[in-house]
């Protein structure tokens, strides 16, 4: 069995309006997990329980191998929000000896050469950066306290592609020793294309799929023909169906013996973004 | 614990700075009129009144959310808020000591140190856990309606004890502290108590 950094066993939460159910996953050492679902579907719940800022209804969530995530295992947690949680007045100096007074490991060597790598002036306030600045200052702050793990909720978002593909680097750099590992979610779904190991997808607070992403991208396949041959293909290759009004289309989760069993019918490679729109189908 | 307190004081430091014109301006209009113990006290409480602001900062930014995974206990979290606030309070009873103690004299400093430290305790003892509990929005509503009663009862003592001339001896205003600062430390430690206990509760 693999090392896991972060176990999550049957993870339950109600609100009102909404409810987590039943959600399990593993992320193991020296690897990224990607966390999807639409809006609203339970991703930040699931971090927030994960990071126990929210207590679970039942369920279990175990960090660096051992249950719940105490204080102590919140020194070595890397957290980043989709918002930066920091008055808006302070400069990025200030935040370096707020956090040298959090964290027994902070680093401000590391922050200082992140700030320097990522350009973050010190002459700023906060609210005069831009939504890019303030992401790497989020990471930065993150990275450098010699976090084992880094939970980060939508890192990405509203970030142009060249500072995206900066942040994916530094994820991949973060984890190439073996020990480190990365959960983050995203509505950029490509973003995790190129970087995840793993992919769980919550829909509508239940977990919908958690998977080796390499077993997705090159295993699952989307079949596509009329409606009765799509209803004639044998169920143990079909994980979804979904009728449209001029054709059908299976979700296949072995898209190469599919297609020794059924030549006839074509199969497609699938994404991400593909895999949600047909796990969340109730076509 | 100590980058808690250090976020509290950064986040305020631009407040801090405007704030510091009006107590000049208050100094030099209740010096003027020979009261500096009424502006010293009025300081002193306005003073710990501005850090209402950091339960605002606090839901504004975020910050609450973020310091909740920060490696701190719950009660370090509510440790360094009340220090903040203590810190704040000796800064402003030392200024505001030394400005009634030149203009004032020494009983005069003794009055208002007894009811300074009186009203910063209470507002202390009583703000922190409300904020936590209902947020700064309501929770400034509800202070102000539990601060007047004891503003009240203050201010009449303080006014009626001017009024018979009956300023404090040296050996009454010490027996006077003693039995404040007693009470003071009983309510802050109550308010922490529940303050604790309020923010281990929270969820996000």
């Amino acid at each position: 069995m693999e090392d896991m950094i972060l176990t999550v066993n049957h993870l339950c939460k109600s609100y009102p309006q909404f409810s987590l159910s039943d959600v399990s996953f593993s992320l193991p050492k020296g690897a990224i997990m990607g966390l999807i679902g639409e809006n609203g579907a339970g991703k930040s719940t699931t971090m927030k329980l994960i990071l126990g800022m929210t207590s679970p209804d039942s369920g279990s969530i175990s960090v660096f191998g051992h249950a719940g995530c105490s204080a102590k295992d919140r020194e070595d947690i890397g957290v980043v929000f989709d918002e930066l949680p920091f008055a808006q007045t302070l400069f990025v100096s200030h935040l370096g000896r707020i956090m040298k007074g959090s964290y027994q490991n902070w680093d401000q060597k590391q922050y200082e050469e992140y700030l320097q790598k990522f350009a973050l002036p010190d002459k700023k306030e906060l609210k005069d950066f831009s939504r890019g600045m303030k992401m790497k200052l989020s990471l930065a702050v993150a990275l450098s306290h010699n976090a084992k793990l880094l939970i980060l909720d939508e890192p990405t978002s509203g970030l142009d592609p060249v500072v995206r593909a900066e942040i994916l680097d530094i994820f991949l750099d973060f984890i190439s020793d073996g020990e480190h590992s990365v959960l983050v979610s995203s509505h950029i779904t490509s973003d995790l294309e190129k970087v995840a190991d793993y992919i769980t997808f919550i829909h509508q607070g239940k977990l919908m799929l958690c998977e080796n992403k390499d077993n997705i991208i090159y295993g699952y396949g989307i079949a596509k023909a009329d409606k009765a041959t799509i209803d004639a293909i044998d169920s143990q290759f079909v994980l979804k169906k979904k009728h449209g009004k001029y054709d059908s289309e299976a979700l296949v989760s072995d898209r190469a013996a599919f297609s020794r069993q059924y030549p006839e019918i074509l199969v497609d490679p699938i994404n991400l973004d593909e895999l949600m729109l047909m796990l969340c189908s109730d076509k | 614990m100590k980058g808690l307190i250090l976020n509290d004081f950064l986040s305020m430091r631009k407040l801090l700075k405007s704030i510091l014109f009006v107590f000049f301006a208050f100094a030099a209009i209740w010096g003027f009129m020979d009261q500096p113990e009424t502006g010293a006290i009025i300081i002193c409480v306005m003073g710990i009144s501005y850090l209402f602001n950091l339960f605002t900062y606090d839901e504004y930014y975020h910050w609450d959310q973020y310091r909740s995974i920060l490696p701190v206990s719950h009660k370090q979290i509510v440790l360094a808020r009340y220090a903040a606030f203590g810190i704040t309070s000796l800064i402003l009873l030392g200024i505001s000591s030394i400005y009634t103690l030149i203009l004032g004299g020494a009983a005069r400093c003794g009055l208002m140190l007894l009811v300074s430290l009186c009203m910063q305790g209470y507002t202390t003892a009583v703000i922190i856990p409300i904020a936590y509990k209902f947020g700064m929005q309501k929770g400034r509503m509800l202070y102000l309606l539990t601060m007047l009663i004891p503003f009240g009862v203050m201010m009449g003592v303080t006014i009626a004890l001017s009024e018979a001339g009956m300023l404090p001896t040296g050996g009454m205003l010490a027996l006077m502290l003693a039995a404040l600062i007693v009470l003071i430390v009983l309510m802050v430690m109550v308010s922490i108590h529940i303050s604790i206990k309020i923010v281990s509760r929270k969820s996000f």
